[in-house]
């Protein structure tokens, strides 16, 4: 914010801290294969008067892949196609980065409160990039987004309240401790519900998940990328938080299956819409709105299996999610415009894009050899083996109609014969040219995915272990306690 | 009180009206903020307890700082968002010449 309207000095800052934050993201992912977890106190106050941050392998996975993302979007933002300059020079940058610290702040604290403090962080400068540039729809967009979210915030706040005046503490390993205690348990569960309510909210779930629809697709296309593939995941990494630290689904089996049923309805609400949609943009959000479906039904299974299998499915997700709205970017770029009807001929004119788009879109759906078969794979195996027969086959049919939605798009918009009633536009290497910086962002994670896809093992076994410490909160509290 | 302040915001946050859901925004933030301070147990005549274990004893008639301190900060805070909100409807209103929430149908085409 410094230098408000030069915007190369802020492309520069950006791409170096975002770069610094990679690297550390990586370095903490390598120090928790060996060590458990990590905690600080902030301050030098002690637990669990002090605000803890605190790091378990799951927590440094998200901050590894939010500092991927990040260097990624940033590369993506820096050609001018996809992020205007002039939208650049009115803060784009600052609130990018006031948003990452935000979704890093979350990810990192172990007391609630703290936790209240960079989810508003965060969502006030996601408001500021939604509405960035002030174009009619977005500003329509906008307003249900805030709304919506800010009623999510204070659900949070009051949850807090009512944690806070039973237990007489914030921070997440003593409320763990507290919350044992049966007698607290009748209305402590009022705040459980409402964290519920709130993390759901922010993470898309059902029947919360329409002001996604409504509001993301209306923001530039560099924002709704970099916003799609964090802020839906810092409410699934809340909500598995909140779920196997303070409220144990084990204990609380009510919730166990009300969880379950949600995260059913979402993953089939979410491909119907997506089925639904003639702007590519919308079909890719309601895709989110059903992955994030899958990621909260290996919460609700709740076996170490389903939890790991939510995490790698977390990370395959982003990755996957945000170098497609990448690739939608560049499409829209192209053709003009993001609608199906609009865009044709994109498979002779631009094959690379083609191609980053095919393996794209399979890795979505689950389809061997890529991630997202993987995590897949692990979700189903988890359901089956608590035998779940009806949330695995639904998990497969809504696969299937990914399936078809994404092929819907790779039809009518790839494999038409191009228009040639519309203007000429330029081939795929004088545009590569000129956009390079959105073809090496999109490259770079595409890079990641495959990495991710054809050796799967250590992210496997990582996960495994990540999802064992996630679901032993007894760990939890005696490292933050002790210290 | 607190609960009326909350009836109130619900309903109104419910309005298309805009200047009936700025409204809404504020009551309901306040209403938040209020509850805190009665969970916090922070009532005038009556000495604030600490329920838990960790064995604290507070003095008489003291009352607990720390629900005052996020009560502070939730303020702050929902005065950004309030602010926000408030411009943002004032640039909606310049746009779409409405103060109708139920015409924005801007962004539901299929």
């Amino acid at each position: 914010m410094l230098f408000y309207k030069r915007v190369n000095i802020q492309r520069a800052v950006v791409l170096i801290s975002t770069v610094i934050a990679l690297i550390s993201g990586v370095k903490l992912v390598k120090v928790l294969a060996r060590e458990e977890f990590l905690t600080m106190q902030v301050g030098g106050w002690e637990a669990p008067f002090g605000i803890t941050l605190f790091v378990d392998r799951f927590a440094g996975l998200m901050i590894a892949m939010t500092a991927l993302l990040a260097v990624s979007a940033s590369l993506f933002s820096f050609s001018d196609s996809v992020m205007p300059t002039r939208k650049k020079q009115i803060g784009f940058y600052p609130a990018f980065m006031f948003m990452l610290a935000g979704i890093s702040g979350a990810f990192l604290t172990g007391d609630l409160f703290n936790l209240y403090v960079w989810f508003e962080v965060m969502l006030i400068s996601s408001f500021v990039l939604i509405t960035l540039g002030s174009k009619k729809d977005q500003l329509q967009g906008g307003i249900k987004y805030v709304i919506i979210n800010f009623i999510a915030s204070s659900f949070l706040l009051l949850a807090i309240g009512i944690l806070y005046g039973t237990t007489g503490n914030t921070n997440l390993a003593a409320l763990a401790e507290s919350l044992r205690d049966p007698a607290l348990q009748t209305v402590t569960q009022l705040a459980a519900v409402l964290l519920l309510a709130s993390f759901g909210i922010k993470a898309a779930l059902f029947p919360f998940y329409f002001w996604l629809p409504a509001s993301y697709h209306t923001s530039p296309i560099a924002v709704m990328a970099i916003v799609a593939g964090l802020l839906t995941k810092v409410g699934v990494y809340t909500m598995i938080r909140t779920f196997t630290l303070l409220f144990p689904l084990q204990q609380y089996h009510y919730l166990q299956v009300f969880i379950l049923i949600i995260s059913s309805l979402t993953m089939l609400m979410g491909v119907f819409g997506a089925i639904a949609q003639r702007d590519i943009r919308k079909v890719l959000a309601y895709n989110l709105i059903s992955k994030i479906g899958f990621i909260v039904y290996g919460l609700a299974v709740y076996t170490p299996a389903a939890v790991a299998g939510a995490i790698f499915y977390t990370l395959h997700h982003m990755l996957v999610k945000t170098n497609l709205f990448f690739v939608v970017g560049i499409i829209g770029k192209a053709r003009g415009s993001y609608r199906v009807k609009d865009i044709n001929g994109l498979y002779d004119h631009f094959p690379r894009l083609s191609f980053l788009f095919f393996v794209l879109a399979l890795t979505l759906v689950g389809i061997p050899p890529f991630s997202g078969f993987w995590g897949k794979f692990m979700l189903v195996d988890a359901g089956l083996s608590v035998y779940d027969y009806r949330s695995v086959a639904l998990l497969l049919i809504v696969s299937l109609l990914t399936l078809y939605s994404m092929m819907r798009i790779w039809g009518k918009c790839f494999l038409t014969k191009f228009d040639t009633r519309l203007e000429q536009l330029v081939t795929e290497r004088v545009f590569m040219k000129e956009y390079y910086q959105v073809y090496i962002a999109s490259v770079f994670l595409f890079l990641v995915t495959l990495w991710i896809s054809f050796s799967p093992s250590w992210l496997i076994e990582y996960t495994q272990r990540a999802a064992e410490q996630v679901l032993t909160p007894s760990g939890y509290i005696n490292a933050v306690m002790q210290r | 009180m607190t609960g009326f302040l909350f009836a109130a915001g619900v309903y109104l946050l419910l309005h298309k009206s805009f200047m009936k859901l700025i409204a809404g925004v504020i009551l309901f933030g306040n209403a938040c903020n209020l509850f805190l301070l009665i969970t916090g147990g922070l009532v005038d005549s009556h000495p604030a307890f600490v329920s838990g274990n960790d064995g604290a004893v507070p003095l008489d008639n003291m009352a607990d700082p720390v629900p005052q301190a996020f009560i502070l900060t939730a303020i702050v805070i929902s005065l950004g968002v309030q602010a926000f909100v408030i411009v943002l409807l004032k640039r909606i209103y310049q746009t779409s010449h409405t103060n109708n929430l139920d015409a924005l149908t801007d962004t539901d085409d299929v």
